[in-house]
């Protein structure tokens, strides 16, 4: 979808799947492109610093992501034109990645403001913030399931790096999807929550692979010449 | 008769006097003539040889300073290699300054105040553990680190631009901590 020929990363979709957020290096450094993708038209968010990991906000023109023109990685609300709306985090410390509930009401990122990389969630309209993940000393890459009960995530435990679920509720059972095959990162639900795509280098390279909500399954779905990462699954909207 | 003999004798006499007496003045001439020539010469001689040195001398002046700003030449050109090929290196996960990490970046200040005309980018890495985006993330708060103690060392913030490549552009592509040590880094380049 992209042909510019240099670094291009974290693709977006909106739930309507008619606008795709995205980083890219086109112009020399981490930029956010907003493009509608029938006339190819939209905004540019190219303040100083980092402009990255877009996420749009369900069925509303706006779209959360991490800019650092403050000195420091914070996550932003802003519409889908690339306007900040407000500040959503404010700590010292990495804030990115962020994944909204299935309703729009809460959003979970990765901060490191304790030290490490964990996954915590904000509720939107109090701001208030928990942290969900307790095991592990660095969980990232959260990816909201669409039926809203479970976030999946890829942790780092003993040099290996995996994907995991986590219950949004209750007692927030973890469970490990992958084990003893290289490093899965950047785990992507299925529009119907049955599946999660991932990357694996359990073969070398890095290639996108897929398996059940529950670890079973797993299997590549492609490979191509170089390294494929950062799986994004479109939501499945039907074109008229 | 006897009259006429004593001139004749008179005559033997002086004549012979008066031709000793300019033949031996002639003589000093001759050998008055020779020393001057002599001592001309020795002059001449002397001047050509002052004149010699003279050129060595001033040719070896020329050399020496060519030479010192050869020299010179090269030190500037080291020293802005030394700037360019000299990263700074962080731990796992990390975005502090280390110790050494400090020294590099005090020789970098001392290098941007010599050439004061000079902006930099400094640029922000990861080894490939981990996410991307968080990656870009710290990549940045990395190259942020080295940019504030710049700016604590006198540095104009105007010469300074940042910019990360989270884990996008490894120096070691291997997948090993000898690589990742490696990748872990700021780099600095001279716009």
């Amino acid at each position: 979808m992209t042909y510019n020929k240099s670094i291009t990363l974290s693709p977006a979709w909106s739930s309507d799947a008619k606008w795709i957020a995205y980083t890219s290096y086109s112009k020399g450094k981490p930029d956010l492109y907003i493009k509608n993708l029938k006339d190819k038209h939209g905004a540019v968010v190219a303040k100083k610093g980092i402009n990255i990991s877009p996420a749009w906000v369900p069925g509303k023109f706006q779209l959360a992501a991490t800019l650092s023109f403050s000195g420091d990685p914070e996550i932003y609300l802003l519409t889908g034109k690339g306007e900040i709306v407000k500040n959503l985090t404010n700590n010292w410390g990495i804030d990115v990645s962020p994944t909204f509930s299935p309703d729009g009401k809460k959003m979970a990122f990765v901060s490191s403001r304790s030290g490490f990389p964990q996954i915590y969630i904000m509720d939107l309209d109090s701001g208030q913030v928990k942290r969900l993940t307790f095991q592990g000393r660095y969980n990232t890459s959260p990816s909201w399931s669409p039926r809203g009960d479970k976030i999946a995530y890829s942790g780092m435990e003993n040099g290996q790096i995996n994907i995991y679920t986590i219950d949004v509720k209750g007692e927030g059972l973890t469970v490990q999807l992958t084990q003893n095959s290289g490093n899965n990162e950047s785990p992507t639900w299925s529009p119907d929550g049955s599946l999660i795509a991932f990357s694996s280098t359990r073969e070398g390279p890095s290639r996108i692979y897929v398996m059940t909500a529950y670890g079973t399954d797993q299997r590549r779905l492609l490979a191509l010449p170089g390294e494929q990462t950062n799986p994004e699954w479109s939501p499945g909207v039907i074109d008229n | 008769m006897k009259k006429k003999l004593w001139i004749c004798v008179a005559l033997l006499l002086v004549i012979p006097g008066l031709l000793m007496v300019t033949s031996c003045a002639k003589k000093t001439v001759k050998a008055d003539t020779t020393q001057e020539d002599e001592a001309a010469k020795l002059a001449a001689e002397k001047a050509r040889q002052e004149e010699i040195d003279r050129q060595r001398d001033r040719q070896r002046a020329i050399d020496e300073e060519n030479l010192q700003k050869e020299a010179a030449r090269r030190k500037i050109i080291a020293a802005r290699n030394l700037f360019m090929s000299e990263n700074i290196y962080f731990d796992f996960d990390k975005y502090n300054l280390k110790p050494e990490a400090q020294e590099v970046l005090k020789t970098k200040a001392e290098w941007l105040r010599n050439n004061s005309g000079e902006s930099i980018i400094i640029e922000g890495h990861c080894d490939e553990r981990g996410t991307n985006e968080y990656n870009l993330a710290l990549g940045d708060r990395r190259a942020q680190s080295a940019n504030n103690f710049l700016i604590d060392l006198g540095i104009a913030e105007s010469r300074l631009t940042t910019i990360s490549y989270g884990e996008e552009q490894p120096a070691d592509p291997r997948h090993n901590e000898d690589a990742w040590s490696k990748n872990r880094r700021a780099h600095f380049v001279i716009e």
